[in-house]
């Protein structure tokens, strides 16, 4: 259900730290990956909600780890 | 190519500096949600302008500070894209987190430093309210937030008198949280009056200040759909607006930049059928045309409304349809609905050549660029074949919707400029009176007899308050007849009137056919031994008939009387200006510097043989000058 969500969430978190696809799967941790800070945090955030349509807890999402977790979420709150 | 691919493509660019896609500029300009907006700007700094576009795209550059009281760098990477997508390459400054003060009083200030060309003041409803304000004790709220208004109107003077780039604020909404937290009905329309006479005085410092923009976002958000503030972003980062709305504040600014490099539109060339008026007139007559006050009809009649006032505000409008003229004529003159008239066109052409030919020859016959103008028509076929031949005619599509039609054309601000002066006003006139004047010419054997029998006059003038805002206009508007392109504010020109080391002269013309009114005008900075032509503008419609050298003669003659020994000059090229590449040379000047990007001249004024033709009566005006 959420693997879909999996593979656009990684092309968007690639393009917003600028890193290959690669580099990411669902174990993925967001603190691992280069350049990951608070500022590129809201960008994702915001870009999530255009792109999935979707509308997220901003105090959920920051206790978010992984990539995996990220789109469990997401599955949960489109609309 | 969608947007992903996009960003991939920009962000490879960003790591192969050599490489070129040129594909990548005209897809920028069909961006439109905010989202998408803001992450190809961030792609898109890390890629040079010349490596997303062809040769032949020549962009501006423009240095654009960001000051904020609130959170706002998301603006910057979505005026970005929007600045790049019209021919502007910007660069950044983003003052820190509520440096708003700060950096506008502090004369040593990063942002003084950077000398922008152009400084946003993005302001949020917390400049305004005091953190902890008594809803019982409106008159205290009412002084306060007018002493901080007043506050940013003194910044904001004192900032501009001191530098010479523009500013563009914006009205604040307030936030509905806010409102709310007021109880009773009466007081929650006291805080709305209140509000207003803040927002009223914000938009007062357009009118105070010549340099400064105000974008009423309180009145363009009563189109925005959904909330204008995130509750969440707001909290944790102190974000105060939603992307949509940096995007919509950031299209108003991009509208304001363009206008003051100098890229607004001027003509709009209308199609007939289904766009002027509903139905096909040759097929259901004159009579049988949709217009009026009942819906089809009235989306036309309205639409011609709306072209009516952009001509009243100095846009050129031409007719391009095929259709037999006779009729067209007969419609324009006799149709009791029609809100225009022939003589609101400068150029009615309808006939069955091609509408490319037809565009080229209307550019051609006004003497303006083909990227000045704006084609509507209702038909794809003639929308593609305008755009497919003649790719620097911006082309509206109206479909088939005629209620849609006002927005079509409205809404990308094609023809926004910064002010509209008397000239506007008459503009269509003098064109016509071109169109005649082209058709005076064909009956003369040389150039010169013409000339000669146009009886033309040329008043020259030193620069005052008066003629300023259109010598400013002009400044920004001109393109072919432009020697250095240097684009200066209306403040800048005001201290350089002022100034007894420069000299801003200004130029009128008229003949036979009726007056131009100020047609162009000269930079001019004086030294000891010589004078310096720092910028030599005139307009194009008065172009092939050596006004410029009668000018520059008028110049060579007041420098001779001050006792200098030469004038230097200086030209740059641009895409647009290779017809004067070899003015100065021509009127004897010599080269003595030649590098990339300018050639320097120098006349010695010793033994100059005049140049001014003798078709031309010069006069100086003084006093009495009809300020248009």
């Amino acid at each position: 259900m959420s693997d879909n969500i999996v593979v656009e969430l990684i092309e968007l978190v690639a393009e917003i730290l600028d890193l290959p696809e690669e580099e990411m799967n669902a174990e993925t941790r967001f603190l691992s990956l280069g350049g990951w800070d608070s500022l590129n945090s809201l960008r994702l955030f915001s870009q999530i909600e255009q792109v999935f349509n979707a509308k997220l807890d901003l105090s959920q999402y920051s206790k978010v780890q992984t990539i995996g977790e990220l789109a469990q979420m997401i599955s949960l709150c489109c609309v | 190519m969608d947007v992903r691919d996009l960003i991939k493509q920009l962000q490879h660019l960003g790591k192969s500096p050599e490489e070129r896609n040129p594909a990548i500029f005209p897809l920028l300009r069909n961006v439109e949600k905010s989202g998408e907006l803001e992450r190809i700007g961030h792609a898109l700094a890390k890629v040079s302008t010349d490596a997303i576009s062809g040769a032949d795209v020549k962009f501006k550059p423009l240095r654009v500070a960001v000051l904020s009281n609130f959170t706002a760098d998301n603006i910057v990477p979505i005026l970005r894209t929007l600045l790049v997508s019209q021919g502007i390459a910007p660069e950044f400054y983003v003052a820190g987190f509520n440096q708003l003060a700060f950096e506008l009083s502090n004369p040593a200030s990063g942002l003084v430093g950077f000398e922008p060309n152009v400084t946003i003041c993005l302001l949020d409803d917390q400049v305004l309210l005091p953190e902890d304000w008594n809803p019982a004790d409106m008159s205290y709220l009412r002084e306060y937030g007018m002493a901080q208004v007043e506050s940013i109107a003194d910044m904001l003077q004192n900032f501009t008198e001191r530098q010479p780039g523009s500013v563009i604020l914006n009205t604040v909404p307030l936030s509905l949280t806010e409102w709310s937290s007021v109880i009773s009905v009466k007081n929650k329309a006291v805080l709305g009056r209140i509000w207003r006479e803040w927002n009223s005085r914000l938009l007062e410092i357009s009118e105070q200040l010549p340099s400064a923009y105000v974008v009423d976002l309180e009145l363009l958000l009563t189109d925005h759909p959904g909330r204008w503030q995130d509750a969440r972003l707001y909290m944790f980062a102190g974000i105060a607006w939603h992307l949509d709305v940096f995007a919509l504040m950031a299209r108003e600014v991009t509208r304001v930049c363009k206008a003051l490099v100098g890229g607004s539109k001027k003509c709009l060339v209308l199609d007939l059928d289904n766009t002027l008026w509903g139905g096909v007139i040759g097929d259901d007559g004159p009579t049988g045309i949709q217009l009026g006050k009942m819906y089809p009809g009235k989306c036309y009649t309205e639409l011609q409304r709306m072209a009516k006032r952009l001509q009243q505000q100095g846009v050129i409008l031409t007719v391009c349809s095929k259709n037999e003229e006779s009729i067209v004529l007969d419609t324009f003159k006799n149709h009791p609905d029609m809100v225009l008239r022939e003589e609101d066109f400068a150029m009615i052409v309808a006939n069955w050549h091609p509408k490319n030919e037809n565009i080229r020859n209307t550019a051609t016959q006004l003497n303006i660029g083909q990227d000045s103008m704006v084609f509507v028509d209702d038909s794809s076929f003639e929308c593609e074949l305008v755009s497919s031949t003649l790719p620097d005619v911006t082309v509206v599509h109206l479909g088939s919707e005629p209620s849609q039609y006002l927005e079509q054309v409205l809404r990308a601000g094609y023809f926004d400029s910064l002010v509209t002066t008397k000239t506007d006003r008459e503009r269509t006139e003098m064109y016509r009176t071109q169109v005649k004047r082209n058709t005076f010419s064909q009956s003369f054997d040389s150039l010169e007899e013409y000339l000669r029998q146009l009886e033309i006059q040329v008043d020259v003038f030193t620069a005052d308050p008066y003629s300023l805002p259109r010598l400013t206009q002009l400044n920004l508007r001109t393109n072919q007849f432009n020697m250095t392109t240097i684009r200066y504010t209306e403040a800048e020109m005001q201290a350089m009137s002022e100034s007894s080391d420069a000299w801003i002269l200004g130029f009128e013309s008229g003949d036979r056919f009726g007056k131009e009114g100020i047609v162009g005008g000269m930079w001019i900075k004086k030294y000891d031994t010589h004078w310096k032509i720092e910028n030599y503008i005139m307009s194009c419609r008065v172009f092939s008939r050596k006004i410029e050298y009668a000018v520059l003669q008028h110049v060579i003659d007041q420098a001779k009387a001050a006792g200098v020994l030469r004038i230097e000059a200086e030209y740059r090229p641009t895409a647009k200006n290779k017809v004067v590449a070899d003015f100065y040379p021509n009127a004897g000047f010599e080269v003595i510097v030649q590098e990339e990007g300018r050639t320097c001249y120098e006349l010695s004024l010793e033994s100059q043989a005049s140049l001014m033709p003798d078709w031309i009566n010069l006069k100086i005006k003084e006093g009495d000058v009809t300020h248009v």
